[in-house]
């Protein structure tokens, strides 16, 4: 039996068709899309924790669409498979910040609720004296001219010792999300957000939270991510449970430790020239988007006394 | 009546189910949604979500006890019984057209009762204390609400010139009265013979068992809305029923004996539990209802209207006696067979 007569057998669809095999396919239900899953339990967390957010009248998760006996998924040579809707109009996210608001809250409530073994969560060695003891063993040809990532070595280390510093402070145990880290995978249905989970594995803390905010606010603006934030705000005590977590994200130095990565990596000078630029660009909204939470985390009193 | 409604209002809610709406029409508290691959109904209603979560559990007993006589809910496409927004719960079920023509309309309605009161019954544990509390509560909220009443009546003869509506509660006043203590005396019968029989029961009840909220199609008959469905004593469904088939023009003492007689086949009433009915439905609290809503006029009707209200409500309880009757007949019935 081929896959799309099982999905068409175990949902009820009708007049199945591909449209991209083997992922996205027609249905007289709408377009549907197929996920596919090697680890069984990566799965079941994302099952729990979509469901968990539920759906919610106005914002919605591509959550499993459940078989005609109520299952959420079904194996499939040696995978396991779920089906979901796909949905590709894009939303315009100025219109939609209210939608973002409530569904990042539920994002971080479901992770604060949803159970998971910690074998699966993605861990990232983010230790700054590692990537110094990196940079030390790029190629002296390379770091020569990769000046820039030694110089800002000292300004690293005061971002990684407060950020740690903030990290000590937070309550644990951390959120476990899903890596929601753009706006682009929140998608229009019927005028409300739908946004499009990953199959990837799941992150202990806010930083797709930040990385989404940093996007927002270098795509949108300052003051959309204040209204973002407000937004968050109407549904979860975001400030006070998440503040510090989310500058502690924002001030570890995320970029210069990619940069190192990228050229310890590159096989040309041309890739070093476009990283480092990159950097000098990241570094620059990372400093100004640390300062704008700084400013929002404080009290109005202290802010009117500035 | 049905209003037509912007269907684009619920394309959100109802891709939930993957329909796509091409029309909806409100019929009183229900939308019905038309879509290519069928007719449905949309309920909105102001469940809170433990609310929701205890009718779904109803649903789901109703099903696993092969009970046939309801409408089933519709689960969305990830398997929740219900959607939610910030002010309303919605469920989903397929239309069922009624056959508002039907003629026998509340003889297949109690029959479909007596079985859903059948098929759940459980017999309780007896425990007198249980009794005892319980039979001290209602009558403590029913001496309750005759004091207010009295009060009431005392703050209207004080008057000089009365309102109709007044004028028709003063007028009924000392037989309400009466009534309140038939329906006490009714209520002590029963914890006498439970506390003599040492037993009660309780059974799955709709709540609110009207023809409103019973669908004939193709001969067959269906409940809905389950929304206030509570475990307790079958009076209280049977009570709710009686009642409210006393306010239609049509009805005689002679189908309030079939509908019984109906009832008592499939589901035959303890001795006492037929005391519990003549006492739910003796006391008069659909009549200071009435003055409750009067007084509050939260409706803001005009006074004809209050007055109509209440008389209707006087009217209703005063063929009370007549139900009674063929209540407490069929008891002695039984008695001299015993």
């Amino acid at each position: 039996m081929k896959l799309l007569e099982k999905i068409e057998a175990a949902y009820g669809f009708k007049h199945c068709h591909w449209i991209e095999e083997p992922h996205i396919f027609q249905t007289s239900s709408g377009k549907k899309r197929v996920m596919y899953w090697d680890d069984r339990e990566l799965m079941q967390w994302h099952i729990e924790w979509r469901d968990h957010i539920g759906s919610r009248y106005h914002v919605f998760i591509d959550r499993m669409i459940k078989t005609e006996i109520n299952e959420r998924y079904f194996s499939w040579n040696q995978k396991w498979i779920t089906v979901h809707d796909e949905i590709e109009e894009p939303l315009v996210f100025s219109v939609a910040v209210e939608q973002w608001g409530e569904m990042i809250a539920a994002v971080l409530q479901a992770g604060e609720y949803v159970p998971c073994n910690t074998n699966l969560v993605q861990k990232k060695e983010l230790d700054y004296t590692s990537y110094v003891k990196k940079l030390g063993q790029i190629k002296k040809e390379k770091r020569e001219k990769a000046k820039l990532l030694v110089f800002l070595i000292p300004d690293v280390k005061k971002r990684y010792v407060k950020s740690q510093e903030l990290f000590s402070k937070v309550r644990s145990p951390l959120p476990i999300i899903d890596n929601i880290s753009s706006p682009e995978l929140g998608k229009e249905v019927y005028s409300n957000l739908y946004l499009k989970g990953t199959n990837g594995y799941p992150i202990s803390g806010i930083l797709p939270i930040k990385a989404f905010l940093l996007t927002c606010w270098k795509t949108y603006g300052p003051k959309i991510v204040e209204k973002l934030l407000e937004e968050i705000e109407k549904h979860c005590s975001f400030k006070e449970q998440y503040g510090k977590m989310l500058l502690a994200e924002a001030l570890l130095p995320l970029e210069w430790m990619e940069c190192i990565e990228t050229i310890e990596k590159a096989e040309n000078d041309e890739t070093i020239q476009r990283s480092l630029i990159a950097l000098e660009e990241k570094w620059e909204r990372s400093r100004e988007f640390s300062a704008f939470i700084l400013k929002w985390l404080q009290p109005v009193d202290e802010k009117v006394a500035l | 009546m049905s209003e037509k409604i912007d269907s684009k209002k619920y394309s959100s809610l109802l891709f939930q189910y993957d329909l796509y709406p091409e029309r909806v029409i409100k019929k009183k508290n229900v939308l019905k949604v038309f879509t290519k691959n069928g007719t449905y109904a949309l309920k909105k209603t102001k469940l809170t979500r433990s609310q929701a979560e205890w009718l779904f559990h109803v649903h789901e007993r109703l099903a696993y006890i092969g009970y046939k006589y309801y409408i089933p809910l519709y689960r969305t496409k990830y398997g929740d019984p219900f959607v939610f927004d910030q002010y309303n719960t919605y469920y989903l079920m397929p239309w069922v057209e009624d056959d508002r023509h039907y003629a026998n309309r509340e003889a297949m309605m109690i029959s479909n009762l007596a079985a859903l009161h059948n098929q759940t019954v459980k017999e309780q544990e007896y425990s007198e204390e249980i009794i005892s509390n319980s039979y001290q509560q209602l009558t403590k909220r029913w001496e309750g609400r005759q004091l207010e009443m009295e009060r009431y009546i005392e703050s209207v003869e004080k008057r000089v010139y009365l309102s109709p509506f007044e004028q028709s509660f003063v007028t009924n006043f000392h037989r309400l009265m009466h009534m309140t203590d038939k329906a006490r005396n009714h209520l002590y019968q029963w914890q006498q013979k439970v506390k003599e029989k040492k037993r009660y029961r309780s059974v799955l009840c709709h709540g609110r068992v009207s023809p409103g909220h019973f669908i004939i199609h193709q001969g067959k008959g269906f409940f809905i809305n389950f929304d206030h469905a509570v475990l307790d004593t079958p009076v209280r469904d049977l009570a709710y029923f009686l009642r409210s088939s006393m306010r239609a023009a049509n009805w005689n003492e002679r189908k309030a004996k079939d509908w019984f007689t109906q009832y008592q086949e499939r589901f035959p009433l303890y001795e006492e539990e037929k005391s519990l009915l003549a006492s739910y439905l003796t006391y008069p609290e659909i009549v200071f209802n009435s003055v409750d809503l009067y007084r509050s006029n939260r409706q803001n009707w005009p006074q004809i209207k209050h007055v109509n209200y209440l008389v209707k409500r006087i009217e209703q309880i005063e063929k009370v006696h007549k139900v009674n009757e063929i209540i407490l007949a069929r008891d002695e019935e039984v008695n001299e067979e015993d």
